[in-house]
């Protein structure tokens, strides 16, 4: 019952996600889900395999929670608030350090990149703050082009909430990183490398 | 352990340049671009320290770089050209961010070589130099503001300069991408082969 549950929570949030980022021209959230989505569709690490005990906790909570976070904040209009602008700060890095996860694994399993738990986590994190900073000038630079009033405060707050909450995404990650059997995970199955 | 000649030539040349131009702001009242100055001299020094320790012979050019990277920071500070040349920050911007884009390719390179837990494909190399240059120059960035918010700096002038900045520093990683692609990654010389030496080649196999 959870199993079925769970599986059905897992797209109901991203294809909810999709709609909302599409209908908001949220080009930053529409690149985390394509890129989700891909993995999904490509069979990539992890994502067949749901379920499993060992990946529910990190699935649900860095893609599963950002995702419906996500979601509720635009069907209640969310827009201002400290409190609410921490928390989808919060959300937002938990589900980029997800998907620069994802591409380093991908990458581990199809090529002959190789680093150990440690290492994949900390580069993840670097990468998931260095995206998010990118993403943070790239929509800044596009406000300023369209005249809107910005502070270089305002921009430099973002910049180190997007630090400080991918550091704190990457320290509650460490514990599933931990125990996840990620070499299991990369493996190719014999079978598939057959039929490759 | 004995160190090359030309790491000590780049010690006295940058220890020399240092104290003129700490000297020089500190006679005139300057006081943030003397500090600057004396400390640009002291992490000079450090390429010096870690080859004399038998830990990490830098490269030459790298050296150079850096040289180069701190000189020109230090000497735009000194002449106040941060404030009247407009190009002067992105130049320093560029060099900087070049220079530390090398440096973690060079780290990258030294746990490639000699750790088994790590293997870093050469195509990985520009993916990861244009991370970090991107995170450093946000560092950087940030505390260039914790500096003016603390103690009234001034050295973000506006949004747009600070984006300027951003976008510099990726194009400084860029460039070391570029570099690192086209020339470095050859080695033509084994000066990046044998960056490490022997007692850090040990600690890396008993740590990773």
């Amino acid at each position: 019952m959870w199993r079925d549950g769970f599986r059905a929570w897992f797209y109901i949030s991203i294809s909810a996600a999709l709609l909302v980022s599409i209908s908001a021209i949220d080009i930053y959230w529409l690149m985390i889900e394509i890129g989700m989505v891909t993995a999904i569709l490509g069979r990539y690490p992890l994502y067949d395999q749901v379920e499993q005990p060992d990946l529910q906790r990190p699935l649900t909570l860095f893609m599963v929670f950002p995702f419906s976070i996500y979601v509720l904040m635009h069907l209640i209009g969310y827009r201002d608030g400290l409190f609410l602008t921490l928390f989808s700060t919060l959300t937002t890095m938990m589900v980029t350090l997800l998907l620069c996860l994802f591409v380093i694994l991908i990458l581990e399993k199809q090529t002959e990149f190789h680093m150990n738990y440690r290492f994949i986590l900390g580069f993840a994190t670097v990468a998931a703050i260095s995206l998010a900073s990118l993403f943070t000038f790239l929509s800044t630079s596009y406000d300023l082009i369209n005249g809107e009033d910005l502070s270089n405060a305002d921009m430099m707050w973002t910049l180190i909430s997007v630090l400080f909450f991918g550091i704190v995404s990457g320290v509650l990650f460490k514990r599933d990183m931990r125990r996840m059997d990620y070499i299991e995970i990369l493996m190719i199955d014999q079978q598939e490398e057959d039929q490759g | 352990m004995k160190v090359r000649r030309e790491t000590a030539g780049v010690l006295l040349i940058s220890e020399g340049l240092g104290m003129i131009m700490g000297a020089l702001a500190l006679s005139e009242g300057n006081n943030y671009p003397g500090l600057g100055a004396f400390m640009g001299g002291l992490i000079m020094a450090l390429p010096f320290l870690l080859e004399r320790m038998g830990l990490i012979r830098l490269p030459i050019f790298v050296q150079i770089w850096a040289l180069l990277a701190i000189g020109l920071h230090t000497f735009g500070l000194v002449w106040k050209l941060y404030d009247t040349t407009w190009w002067w920050d992105e130049m320093t911007h560029a060099v900087s961010s070049s220079l530390v884009g090398m440096l973690a390719a060079i780290g990258l390179y030294l746990f490639d070589m000699h750790s088994i837990k790590i293997k870093v494909p050469r195509w990985a190399y520009p993916i990861m130099i244009m991370v970090f240059s991107i995170f450093i120059g946000v560092i950087w960035e940030m505390g260039e503001f914790t500096g003016d918010v603390l103690t009234s700096t001034r050295m973000q002038y506006s949004l747009s300069d600070t984006l300027n900045d951003c976008y510099v520093d990726m194009l400084g990683g860029l460039i070391t991408s570029a570099l690192w692609i086209l020339w470095f990654w050859r080695d033509p010389t084994d000066e990046l082969g044998t960056t490490a030496l022997e007692p850090l080649i040990g600690r890396f196999k008993s740590w990773f």
